[in-house]
């Protein structure tokens, strides 16, 4: 059905990753790897109470241990506000006037090792005035709530409303209305890296950062604004990264606090999180509220939609505003409906801040929408199939959002999936307390343009060498998805080589080009689109020098196996490095090229009402879960996950197949276990033991399958996968457990507790909160 | 960590001077699997740690002998307790019990006195232990004393044991020869998880009619009080009684009524007293049948 | 007070002094130069620090170096001979079991403490093995594979 009919002679081939020699042998350096001469050690004092007022800090016994450097408050630095989006910032490295969550910054100590500034940090004595507190959004936003910033009123952050369509018309038209509320709670990134970083101001005041970050450049600018130095003051480079998921796209307050010790001391300073600051600091995904009412005719037409996000926002503003955005354009962008509405309200509250975490507010809204699609299936005695199929995006559409749907492959995504499992039949045999359901999904597959239309540009500079090797240097970072291979890959089909003669350099904010950094599932495709253009280039310079070498016109020239030849006659050719080697070395003209990808088919949402086409491609994925649950204990056993998912192209299969992987497991985990508790804005399960992962014994099989729609404007026809990955897994487990037992749990995580609840509620016939109603 | 002197008596005389002398500033270590994590969050701030492992008397050897049972050093290694063949022959239900703890790297490292005397409600080697009738023998300064283990425990984490005292070895009575055990336990991942719930059973039936008559029964659960706890009650329901199913849901109702557990991060206090019952079913359930297939 | 240890890491041997509270993690990292070993938890449960004690798995962070004289440790560092990569290395760079590779090392300790016992593992076995090694990218599939498939790159 989709082919692309290319021979390619690494695109779409298994080839390992690049960095996976150094990180299987031990070699690979992370940031806590990074040790510098004369180098210190940071701690930081956090507040333990959620809403306090700071009266008074007391240093003096803290600075007369032996060893501490410095002791710093928000006295001793700018007292800039930052956020990394567009809204209002309100958090500063070091709190000022007021702390707003436990665990808030307020002071800092640097010391010779971390023993002692830890022994320091313990005697600084703070005198509070505790205020009272609020950790739910909806409370939060009552009348008589406790406000934490005092520019925003009902301690709502943000509050938009988007309407696509006449709603009024769109439910006068169904048949049959749904109702429901749906809760996703606060997740940890739980990144097997903490977060960490070592500032070093040197005597000329230029700050160089080592850190582990999804984002150079971003650490670079904020670092400039908080510190207010120059750019090219401030240099950015990149460790290794242990894992990001989007949690390390932006800074946490330990950059610019490692940043203000050492402009204090003239050291390095080091400032590793411990485990239980990445539970209670490090920022989750956003929990949220959604409720969500759609309208439909008898044959299953969907006619209206309508959503009310509650978004909780944490302390202080990040991404919360953006990723609530999101997730309300996921529920009126999955599925065909003419008249969709969405109002979102982000909250303030006195919990820790959220952040991106694979999927930006997709998991939420997916969770919601795919729970409720299966509703609304059972409702109108369809099946969940062939329902979806019904509704389904399809190639050539415009949304009503205005997005554009070129490639898409949802359709077979579904069908495909379905037939590896045998849908039909597991649906309609089944014993009590198995179940099969299944979730689909759309997301970017290729970034976003942000609101000013222009940011969602990868650069890439390539250097050809003079035995024909091959230098790439990007602005997107490796974080262990594979991106460096992938360029890699791109390039070596471009010019020729193999993988092995393509060395990516993505690691340094004074070498390598400017980019926007790895989140939206972007970099295959934006940095893949620049690495392209940029190979192409250098071939192009390949080629004219051989043309001139080998007397021939250059489109009679074909460029394979790290050899130049005529077409249709191999035996006249040069190798890549005679080539290189004549033009570099004896002709003196270095083989180089420069190429900035922008999307040039996008455009900023509307300021108003946010209409547009902001993404370059959009990815669908489909998920089908089989579990089985144990009615006496509610536990839920996930035994096969049936994977299809619309890639494209796939660029490198085995990496791909390790994102799917790795998503569904982060979704299972999403599903059934993770639920950072929360009471009274402390965090009760700031560990491993008590906050639980999906571990390797819990693995279920799992199948994948590949559909390629081959891209227009992908690079060799590729999109992102990385956050679609994850995000179908927790409603197809969700619908999967409703079919095996009839508790419908609209609350993640879906605990064996809620489902035994459930199971009770039904048998004492107790009514939903919210339901469907028919209509005349 | 907590700026603590680690001391290494070589006997068991010295560790217990040791003890005289630093009283409750000191703490014994044995695998440090959960010790050191509760000084690293301050749940303790001992200045001394004696580590019992230099001490050949207290070696992890396991004893065996036919007519006395079985002692075991309380630095018996968790995984050797898993992998021991004479403990899989003689009581299988201490081993399966050991398999279900944390992780291989936390098994090899974690002892069976450690996990006693850590004294969690959810210890995974205590129900088991309970219903083999366990003793523990305890040293001290002025000598030895053997006492009963359902005496150990007090509350979480507190056991009868004194500052200056160790806990030596565990003492298991030969078992019953027509007795069998089971142990359970119920968390939400597979493996690496705490007990939500956990139940050990140890019978004596008489397979001759329908129902296999019981003629001794011990019931323990873990995580559902403040210590791990024999289900007192439950056992009295069964005793002398043929196990029909409608005996066995009795048991599972008497056992919740022996149970206390409270509502916490893992679950409420009605969801585990659900689980007391499930797991009490489900482990005289495979008893039986197992007791059949002999 | 420092406590002098003299114990065999990757067959060197090594004479250290060691203050009371500090873990094998730390002095591998800190003292012995070998990081390799990573710090992912400090509690014991996710595993990225695990080395060979003795031949069997450990978690480095909870093992106090003091207590440690006279012991045999390996590290990731010891897998190598040379240049030339350990089979379980190779299966895990050709199975794709890597990403952000920050648990590959104690991922591949606790694997060849299985291997070394039973060098062709059950599904079982080998997931059974890593059940107390968190990783957060590769949904652990691929490493199993690779643990299963290890014996195919050379003999252990």
């Amino acid at each position: 059905m989709f082919s692309d009919d290319v021979e390619y002679s690494v695109i779409g081939k298994r080839v390992p990753k690049a960095d996976a020699i150094y990180k299987a042998t031990g070699q690979a350096k992370y940031i806590e790897d990074v040790f510098l001469p004369g180098m210190l050690h940071g701690k930081i004092l956090r507040s333990p109470y959620p809403h306090a007022r700071l009266l008074r800090i007391d240093f003096s016994r803290a600075a007369k241990v032996p060893g501490v450097k410095a002791a710093i408050t928000s006295a001793d630095t700018t007292k800039v506000k930052y956020c990394q989006m567009p809204i209002s910032p309100n958090k500063m490295a070091l709190a000022d006037e007021k702390v707003r969550f436990i665990g808030d910054e307020i002071a800092a100590v640097a010391a010779i090792d971390e023993e002692v500034a830890e022994e320091a940090i313990n005697l600084i004595q703070v005198e509070y005035e505790i205020l009272p507190s609020v950790f739910d959004p909806e409370k939060a936003m009552e009348a008589d709530a406790p406000q934490i910033h005092a520019d925003s009123p009902n301690n709502i952050a943000a509050h938009f409303v988007r309407t696509f369509g006449d709603m009024e018309k769109g439910f006068r038209e169904a048949d049959l209305i749904l109702e429901d509320r749906f809760t996703c709670p606060p997740v940890a990134p739980c990144v097997l890296e903490p977060h960490g970083c070592i500032a070093a101001f040197d005597v000329a005041g230029k700050l160089t950062i080592w850190t582990s970050t999804q984002n150079p450049y971003n650490v670079q600018r904020a670092l400039a604004i908080i510190l207010k130095i120059p750019l090219h003051h401030v240099r950015v480079l990149n460790t290794t990264v242990g894992g990001g998921f989007g949690n390390k796209s932006t800074i946490l307050s330990i950059e610019p606090i490692a940043a203000f010790l050492s402009q204090k001391t003239n050291r390095p300073v080091k400032i590793l999180n411990s485990r239980h600051e990445e539970f209670t600091t490090a920022r989750t995904r956003y929990g949220m509220v959604i409720y969500l009412k759609t309208g439909l005719k008898r044959d299953g037409t969907l006619t209206a939609r309508e959503a009310k996000v509650i978004t909780d926002n944490g302390a202080y503003n990040n991404k919360g505003p953006g990723i609530t955005s999101v997730t309300c354009n996921r529920i009126g962008n999955l599925y065909r409906v003419p008249n969709t509405r969405t109002e979102a309200f982000v909250v303030y509250t006195n919990n820790q801040s959220g952040d991106a975490l694979r999927g930006w507010g997709g998991p939420q809204a997916h969770f919601a929408v795919e729970s409720q699609m299966d509703r609304i299936a059972e409702a109108l005695e369809l099946d969940p199939v062939d329902f979806r199929i019904r509704n389904a995006n399809q190639s050539g559409d415009v949304t009503p959002w205005g997005w554009q749907i070129t490639s898409c492959g949802f359709i077979e995504c579904l069908q495909e999936a379905a037939k590896m499992v045998d849908w039909r039949q597991k649906r309609k045999n089944r014993p009590l307390g198995k179940g099969i359901g299944i979730a689909g999904a759309i997301h970017t597959g290729g970034g976003s343009t942000g609101t000013h239309g222009k940011g969602n540009y990868s650069e890439v500079s390539l250097k050809i060498n003079s035995d024909g090797t091959v230098h790439l240097t990007t602005g997107d970072s490796e974080i262990g998805q594979g991106s460096d291979t992938v360029f890699a890959q791109i390039i070596a089909e471009e010019l020729g080589v193999a993988v092995e003669d393509v060395k990516v350099i993505s690691t340094d904010t004074d070498i390598t080009p400017v980019g926007m950094g790895t989140w939206g599932s972007r970099v295959t495709f934006v940095g893949g689109n620049a690495a392209k253009g940029a190979a192409e280039m250098a071939k192009r310079q390949l080629l004219e020098m051989a043309a001139e070498m080998l007397e021939a016109d250059i489109s009679d020239l074909e460029i394979k196996n790290r050899q130049i030849h005529l077409k249709g006659k191999p035996q006249k050719s040069l190798t890549l490095s005679e080539v290189a080697h004549t033009c570099i070395v004896k002709r003196g003209k270095p083989i180089t090229s420069k190429m900035t990808y922008q999307p040039e088919h996008t455009q900023a949402p509307d300021p108003q009402t946010a209409y547009g086409n902001y993404c370059p491609a959009y990815g669908f994925g489909v998920q089908i879960a089989e579990v089985k649950v144990d009615l006496e204990t509610g536990r839920v056993k996930v035994e096969r996950i049936a994977a299809a998912y619309d890639v494209g192209k796939a660029i490198n299969p085995m990496l791909i197949e390790g994102q799917i992987q790795g998503g569904i497991a982060m979704g299972m985990g999403y599903a059934l276990l993770e639920n950072l508790q929360v009471e009274k804005g402390k965090v009760l399960n700031p560990n491993f033991c008590t906050y639980k992962i999906v571990n390797s014994t819990e693995i279920p099989a799992i199948k994948i399958h590949l559909v390629e729609t081959i891209d227009p404007y992908g690079p060799f026809g590729a999109k992102g996968i990385g956050e679609l990955a994850t995000i179908p897994t927790a409603p197809a487990i969700a619908n999967a457990i409703y079919h095996a037992t009839g508790a419908r749990i609209k609350d993640l995580p879906i605990t064996p507790e809620k489902i035994l609840e459930a199971l009770k509620n039904r048998r004492e016939g107790k009514q939903e909160e919210m339901g469907s109603r028919g209509k005349a | 960590m907590g700026c603590f002197e680690y001391l290494e008596p070589s006997s068991i005389s010295e560790a217990l001077q040791l003890l005289e002398i630093y009283g409750t500033k000191a703490k014994l270590l044995s695998g440090g699997t959960d010790l050191l994590v509760q000084i690293r969050h301050n749940d303790f701030r001992p200045h001394y740690l004696i580590d019992l492992k230099r001490i050949d008397e207290m070696r992890g050897r396991i004893i065996d002998s036919p007519l006395e049972g079985m002692k075991l050093s309380s630095l018996t290694a968790i995984f050797e307790i898993e992998t021991s063949t004479e403990i899989g022959i003689k009581f299988p239900i201490l081993a399966e019990a050991a398999g279900t703890i944390g992780s291989p790297q936390i098994r090899n490292r974690a002892t069976l006195g450690g996990n006693l005397c850590r004294a969690a409600p959810s210890g995974d080697m205590i129900p088991p232990l309970l219903v083999l009738d366990a003793q523990v023998v305890i040293q001290g300064w002025s000598g030895e004393r053997c006492i009963p283990l359902s005496d150990f425990f007090i509350g979480p984490g507190k056991t009868i044991l004194r500052h200056n005292e160790i806990l030596r070895e565990i003492v298991i009575p030969p078992p019953p020869s027509n007795g069998a055990g089971i142990f359970l336990k119920y968390g939400l991942r597979q493996t690496m998880d705490l007990a939500i719930a956990g139940c050990a059973i140890f019978l004596v039936l008489d397979y001759g009619n329908k129902f296999p008559f019981c003629q001794d029964a011990r019931i323990a659960l873990a995580s559902v009080g403040p210590t791990p706890l024999r289900a007192a009650s439950a056992e009295k329901a069964l005793i002398g009684k043929k196990m029909s199913p409608a005996v066995i849901s009795e048991v599972a109702q008497w056992a919740i009524q022996d149970s206390c557990p409270i509502s916490d991060i893992y679950g409420s206090a009605w969801y585990k007293r659900k689980l007391v019952a499930v797991l009490v079913q489900q482990a005289l359930g495979q008893l039986i049948k197992k007791g059949y297939e002999k | 007070m420092k406590h002098r240890i003299t114990l065999t890491v990757n067959g060197e041997l090594q004479d250290i002094m060691v203050e009371s509270h500090q873990s094998l993690l730390d002095i591998l990292r800190n003292e012995v130069g070998l990081t390799g070993t990573k710090k992912g938890c400090n509690s014991g449960d996710c595993g990225a620090c695990t080395v060979l004690l003795n031949g069997k798995a450990v978690n480095s962070c909870l093992v106090l170096a003091a207590e440690l004289g006279g012991s045999e440790i390996l590290t990731i560092e010891g897998l190598l001979r040379g240049r030339d990569l350990h089979p379980i290395q190779k299966a895990f760079i050709a199975h794709g079991a890597i990403q952000c590779g920050f648990c590959s090392p104690g991922m591949i300790m606790a694997a060849k403490a299985l291997l070394d016992l039973f060098p062709i593992p059950t599904e079982e076995q080998a997931k059974r093995a890593i059940s107390g090694n968190l990783c957060r990218c590769t949904g652990y599939t691929k490493i199993i594979e690779a643990i299963m498939d290890a014996h195919k790159f050379g003999k252990s």
